[in-house]
């Protein structure tokens, strides 16, 4: 279960993908930095994790793409395991909400880094843990697609394919951009056959359709670990956002605030 | 000094079931034992060390302390990374046994020569790193990383087997223990047998005792610099470079306390062999052979 699992009933009613959005512009009001398209693209995936699979009480999650931390922080704080005030802090001076969780300075967290390329083999531990102890639960893992670029990722999902750790749930955010460019132009690569030939069950998903998602983390995988590309765009909720290159970095100046305010409904 | 590892491996895996250990494709020839006998919790992961780490890190977070083992290129330069992340600042149970300390894969070329991995480790202060330099040694830094629970580090040469003198083993070793001696020879590790022997060596009007580090960081620097403090002239072997090594760290302390001991520090050159050669031939290129330690205490101990 995740660290931050308390006694406390989770009421899950305002966790939308609208909602989450704005709180995410919120934040991003808050610090003028940038890191908002990469938490925008995630935001279905991470209520397909958190509402509709309830990992909270149930399983265990990874953030592996670290650089999706502030729709985390949404999340938890709609969730209500950080404050209102303390949301407040993101990213400033002494806020442990540093701009990337790190593990293990961050609460609720199984693990996180914004070092790319470490969650799925620090999935594949818990998943193994899980095999020798005897027991079960869903391990959740999201990726970007760019990380996949990383060589630890093939490490890890050869290792886990082939000890079918089947509590492993991998979901690629598949944004196609990476930090200055676009996946395609870098080192593109076909994900799903990657995966599928080192023992992995693989869908393609509308990684912005909550539902979908969801139906496919509870589907037959016939003892295979589970990869799900979600498809999505990046900056999604915000137009001048979507699909940019530029804005992976860019922080809302007050030319842009206003709009971005007006376009996920923050009146 | 492998038995000695395979040995107590053993034994602590019988005695924590909590324990996994975890191999990058490496200990032919030694752990086939324990795959037989723990064929759920002794694991090859492939050749995939960075992975390795990771999984250790999940493993920790469950539950389990985890021993990785591989050769030192492979377990600390190649993923100097993960150790930052998931040893250094996560603190997970995670321990790491390096094998091939300095020249001792010599013939295999610099590659597999690892001169600066204590220089490296010792930047974390929350790592706990032995340098094991005999068997007792060996047996201690395993049970003592096992007992922690705390993220170690434990760096194998191979080298000086059995130590033919019975001492009291801890993180700093008085091994070899004269009468009234004002000449001490500092060492640990891979280079801690061969100082040995040349010290067996010096001309019996010389006379010096013998001091282990094996626990290298976080090293007790005060009481190490109160060891010190007793004698006229040190002689630190290291099998390290000078640059972050543990002689550089008490030199530094020695100049700030005004200390009037005469201190002389043998560490590794601070390059590469483009050639290929055995242990004791590079050791001997090194000044660490027996044969340089007699000569060179000789020349520094004379007078007294």
């Amino acid at each position: 279960m995740l660290t931050y699992c308390t006694e406390k009933k989770l009421d899950y009613s305002s966790l939308t993908a609208e909602v989450v959005r704005r709180k995410i512009i919120q934040m991003a009001e808050l610090t003028g930095s940038g890191h908002i398209s990469s938490g925008l693209s995630i935001v279905e995936i991470l209520i397909a994790i958190f509402k509709e699979e309830k990992v909270i009480e149930r399983g265990k999650f990874i953030l592996s793409k670290g650089h999706g931390g502030i729709a985390l922080y949404a999340i938890q704080n709609l969730l209500g395991f950080i404050s209102d005030e303390e949301i407040t802090t993101f990213q400033k001076n002494y806020s442990p909400l540093t701009t990337f969780p790190t593990d293990p300075f961050v609460r609720g967290l199984d693990f996180s880094s914004a070092s790319l390329g470490h969650g799925l083999g620090v999935a594949s531990g818990f998943a193994l843990s899980n095999k020798l102890m005897g027991r079960s639960c869903p391990i959740y893992c999201l990726l970007s697609d760019g990380e996949i670029q990383e060589g630890s990722i093939y490490e890890a999902a050869l290792f886990a394919g082939h000890k079918n750790l089947t509590d492993l749930r991998v979901l690629v955010d598949s944004n196609k951009i990476q930090a200055i460019d676009r996946v395609e132009n870098v080192a593109p690569q076909n994900v799903g056959a990657l995966f599928e030939s080192l023992g992995w069950s693989v869908e393609i998903v509308d990684g912005h359709n909550v539902d979908q998602i969801a139906d496919s983390l509870r589907r037959n995988t016939e003892g295979k670990p589970n990869c799900i590309i979600c498809n999505t765009t990046k900056g999604k909720g915000v137009s001048f956002m979507e699909n940019s290159i530029e804005w992976h970095y860019l922080g809302l100046n007050s030319e842009y605030l206003d709009l971005a305010k007006s376009e996920v409904g923050i009146i | 000094m492998k038995q000695i590892m395979i040995s107590t491996l053993e034994k602590v895996m019988t005695n924590d079931e909590s324990i996994v250990m975890l191999t990058a494709d490496l200990g032919f020839m030694a752990f086939e034992g324990l795959a037989k006998q723990f064929p759920s919790r002794f694991i090859n992961v492939g050749i995939s060390e960075a992975n390795m780490l990771e999984m250790a890190a999940g493993l920790s977070k469950s539950g389990h302390t985890v021993i990785c083992y591989s050769m030192i290129p492979f377990i600390i330069h190649r993923v100097f990374e993960q150790i930052k992340i998931h040893l250094g600042t996560a603190s997970n149970s995670i321990i790491l046994i390096g094998v091939g300390s300095g020249y001792t894969y010599g013939a295999q070329g610099s590659s597999h020569h690892t001169l600066e991995d204590v220089s490296l480790m010792s930047s974390f202060s929350n790592i706990n790193c032995y340098a094991p330099g005999s068997d007792i040694e060996m047996q201690y830094s395993i049970e003592e990383s096992v007992i922690s629970k705390k993220p170690s580090y434990i760096r194998v040469g191979w080298a000086s087997t059995h130590l033919k003198y019975t001492y009291k083993c801890g993180n700093l070793n008085s091994i070899l223990r004269g009468q009234e001696n004002k000449n001490l020879i500092i060492s640990y590790g891979s280079s801690l047998g061969c100082v040995a022997k040349g010290i067996e060596n010096l001309p019996k009007h010389i006379s010096c005792d013998l001091f282990s580090v094996l626990k290298f960081s976080p090293i007790d620097k005060e009481k190490l610099i109160n060891v010190i403090a007793a004698y006229d002239k040190v002689l630190f072997i290291e099998p390290n470079i000078y640059q972050g090594s543990v002689s550089q760290l008490i030199e530094a302390s020695l100049f700030k306390k005004k200390s009037k001991v005469n201190f002389l520090a043998i560490n590794y050159p601070d390059e590469y062999f483009k050639f290929a050669g055995s242990k004791s031939f590079f050791e001997d290129l090194v000044s660490q052979s027996p044969i340089k330690v007699t000569k060179m205490a000789q020349e520094f101990f004379a007078g007294n």
